[in-house]
């Protein structure tokens, strides 16, 4: 079963995320800060990583930089939530090793679609 | 008479040479002849000596038209000599206009009249004409014409000048008295004790009197007895008369003269004193109508009074410079902008005194500062945005905004600029403001507006058990609440902005209200709040402001809170107040950072803020509602070791204690 990590500190985005790929065979964590998103990553390896940007203490950019400088989670898949769609946010997250983004608001449909994205990608590679 | 002094041959035997009436027929053969003729006769000795003496002009002459005999006066006055006298008909010699008349004059000769006074003009040698005045008469029997002659030239000519002179006067006299009637400046005269002596037509009409009614009178009294003001005006003080006392003229330009009307105008006149051998006799008065120059001037003195009011009360500051840039003047804003008083940067440049930076914060050249656009382009500029920053006399430097136009004169000539220069270090503050809460705004709205959607979307499109579409439903339900959360706030500060915000004080049961709050926090989230409160009296204050401030105070409070954070809240009195406490075990923040706490947008610039999201408007909301309620708010914190809120609001009874 494929793990995924989901960061956020919003509860509700969490329980969304949850909600909509409840069913798409998927063992699924959560992180409500950026601490705790590094300490999960590195005890289970998670296949991906939904990563809030915007998050208390340490932010979703350096949780992802963490995780593609140590060669024992570089090969982690990260998606990153944006808030908004800004230039300079996607240049940090692209610079930070990030494999894709994802801007909120969001539809499900739209994010089980890019997570089947991911996978398939992955499965080529 | 340039050749009357030389002699015909050089001989000084010339001098003495005789004539008699034997040599007549010898006078045909000239000179020579008559030298020798002189050893002949000693009875025409003496009249031969007269004829040489003689300074008048003597001579013979034949009725033919030829001179005989000349006596020297002739060489000297006319320069020709004896034989070019005699070579010729005497005709030729004579002003070719007097020659009629001179040969009328002959030929009456002829008859045997005699000339008693005759006036021609004989040419000299040189050309120039000696006017001669006739005595002559004739030997009809010998055919000859004894003639005398007199130089009148002098006399002709002192003639002339005297008539020229006289001719001159009157001319002169007309040509003044015409300019004294033609001006329209009013001219008199007065004497010595300011009696009017004579007054031209434009000065009696412009006093409405007849000449005659002036000239006699004394002017000071007639027409210039008293001040603008109607007041007295003394004639020891006037200037007229002092200018003749003391011989120095005077202009004046800011007295009245009074008409026989009683009515008044301006004029300006200036007094001339005149002398004769030496004394003032009087002086010579001229004045000019000056009321219409006097209104002209009252309205430019009335625009410059209010452009100078404009200048002095705008909050800008506003530089005018020449074409230079020199600068000629700043207002009273100006001098307080930029920190140099007026007197010290007159004539310097503008773009000297004024340091300007650009938005890199390289110095702005002269050339291209807005003041300099404005001259090279006659045409009103303005600057955008908050680029400009500007030096002032301390260093210190601010963003403004400029404006610059150029000055014209009358012929549209460009002759300088006035720049206005506008602090716009609030504008610019407002302006980040505003772009912060445009993008916490749209940040805080993100998230309910995710979650509604998404849930909204798995609730149509899947097929979700019970159990899941209550929970999605219920996450909708809540944020939607967040959104109204978040538009009761925005609203809140705009009604405390423009005082419309309604209140309703009545006692309160302090802490029984903070349990109910508590409560509600309870029911949403498992949280460590602990509760301390002394028995106190009736606090007196809005509900509805007191559950919302209880609300922001402990929603801060919870989320700056570490997970299993401690928050405690506590109330005492203190004198006539009760005191409310709500303290975190957070992050805490810095003394600068707490200072800035309540103002509105604001937000502590620390990561974990920024991650947290909010508007900035909670505390200024809340500040501002304690205050309105009559209490206070304030804050301790220190960085990572937590913060404590105290707020306090007056007891509604003082000294009535809770049961």
């Amino acid at each position: 079963m494929k793990k995924l990590l989901i960061a956020d500190d919003e509860a509700g985005i969490r329980s969304l995320v949850r909600m909509t790929l409840d069913d798409g065979g998927f063992e699924i964590l959560e992180a409500s800060t950026g601490r705790e998103a590094l300490e999960l990553a590195r005890k289970h390896h998670p296949d991906l990583v939904l990563l809030d940007v915007m998050m208390p203490d340490t932010s979703g950019i350096e949780v992802c930089r963490g995780l593609k400088d140590d060669p024992d989670t570089s090969t982690i898949t990260i998606i990153m939530l944006t808030a908004k769609a800004q230039e300079s946010d996607l240049e940090e997250g692209e610079a930070a090793g990030a494999d894709d983004y994802f801007t909120k608001p969001f539809s499900p449909v739209a994010l089980v679609r890019k997570v089947d994205e991911v996978f398939a990608g992955k499965e080529l590679a | 008479m340039r050749s009357g002094l030389g002699r015909p041959n050089g001989s000084p035997i010339e001098m003495t040479k005789q004539r008699g009436k034997e040599s007549k027929s010898d006078v045909l053969k000239g000179g020579d002849l008559l030298i020798e003729n002189t050893a002949s006769g000693t009875g025409t000795l003496d009249h031969d000596r007269f004829f040489s003496l003689s300074l008048d002009m003597l001579c013979i002459a034949d009725v033919r038209g030829y001179f005989k005999d000349l006596n020297p006066a002739w060489e000297r006055v006319l320069g020709w000599t004896h034989e070019e006298l005699l070579a010729s008909p005497f005709i030729e010699f004579v002003h070719p206009e007097d020659r009629p008349a001179t040969l009328a004059e002959t030929a009456k000769l002829a008859t045997g009249a005699d000339t008693v006074w005759f006036e021609n003009r004989y040419r000299c040698k040189d050309d120039s004409y000696r006017w001669f005045a006739w005595r002559a008469t004739a030997s009809v029997e010998d055919q000859l014409i004894y003639a005398i002659a007199i130089d009148v030239t002098d006399q002709k000519d002192s003639e002339a000048r005297l008539v020229n002179l006289l001719d001159r006067e009157r001319r002169l006299s007309s040509d003044l008295r015409l300019l004294l009637e033609s001006t329209g400046e009013g001219i008199y005269g007065v004497d010595i004790d300011g009696r009017c002596t004579f007054v031209n037509r434009a000065a009696a009409e412009m006093l409405g009197y007849s000449e005659s009614q002036v000239v006699g009178s004394n002017f000071h009294l007639l027409a210039h007895h008293s001040r603008p003001d109607g007041s007295v005006y003394l004639i020891e003080d006037c200037p007229i008369l002092r200018a003749i006392r003391t011989g120095e003229p005077c202009r004046v330009d800011d007295e009245v003269l009074w008409r026989s009307d009683r009515s008044s105008f301006f004029v300006e006149y200036a007094s001339f004193p005149f002398s004769e051998v030496g004394i003032i006799r009087g002086a010579v008065v001229t004045f000019r109508d000056i009321t219409e120059r006097k209104v002209a001037e009252g309205a430019i003195l009335a625009e410059r009074n209010r452009l100078a009011a404009t200048l002095a009360s705008m909050a800008e500051g506003a530089v005018i410079t020449d074409l230079e840039g020199q600068i000629v003047s700043v207002n009273p804003a100006m001098e307080r902008l930029g920190g140099w008083l007026v007197d010290e940067v007159q004539g310097r440049p503008f773009a000297d005194v004024y340091p300007a930076f650009d938005e890199k914060g390289q110095l702005i050249p002269a050339d291209r500062r807005l003041l300099s656009k404005a001259i090279q382009s006659r045409q009103a500029v303005t600057s955008r945005g908050y680029s400009i920053a500007f030096l002032t006399r301390d260093g210190s430097r601010f963003p403004v905004s400029v404006s610059a136009a150029p000055i014209l004169d009358a012929d549209g000539e460009v002759v300088g600029a006035v720049s206005v220069i506008r602090d716009v270090s609030f504008e610019k503050e407002v302006d980040q403001l505003k772009s912060a809460l445009i993008s916490t705004v749209s940040h805080e709205l993100r998230t309910p507006l995710t979650m509604i959607q998404g849930f909204s979307e798995l609730l149509l499109t899947r097929d979700l058990r019970e159990q899941k579409s209550r929970e999605a439903l219920e996450q909708i339900k809540v944020s939607a609440e967040r959104l109204s959360r978040l538009i009761e706030n925005l609203l809140s500060v705009s009604r405390i902005e423009s005082d419309r915000l309604a209140m309703r004080l009545v006692p309160v049961d302090l802490p029984g209200l903070v349990e109910e709050v508590v409560a509600a926090f309870r029911q949403e989230q498992d949280l460590d709040l602990q509760l301390s409160f002394d028995q106190m009296p009736l606090v007196l204050a809005d509900r509805d402001m007191l559950v919302q401030i209880l609300t922001n105070l402990l929603s801060n409070a919870i989320k700056y809170s570490p997970k299993g954070g401690l928050v405690v809240i506590s109330g005492k009195r203190q004198g006539p107040s009760a005191e409310i406490s709500v303290q975190d075990q957070g992050i805490g923040m810095s003394e600068s950072e707490a200072a800035q706490l309540f103002e509105k947008f604001y937000r502590v610039d620390h990561p974990e803020v920024h991650k947290v999201g909010g508007t900035g408007l909670g505390l200024y909301i809340t500040k501002n509602l304690v205050e309105l309620q009559g209490g206070q708010i304030w804050v301790n914190s220190e960085p990572g070791r937590g913060t404590t809120f105290v707020f306090s609001l007056p007891l509604a009874i003082d000294g009535e204690v809770k049961p």
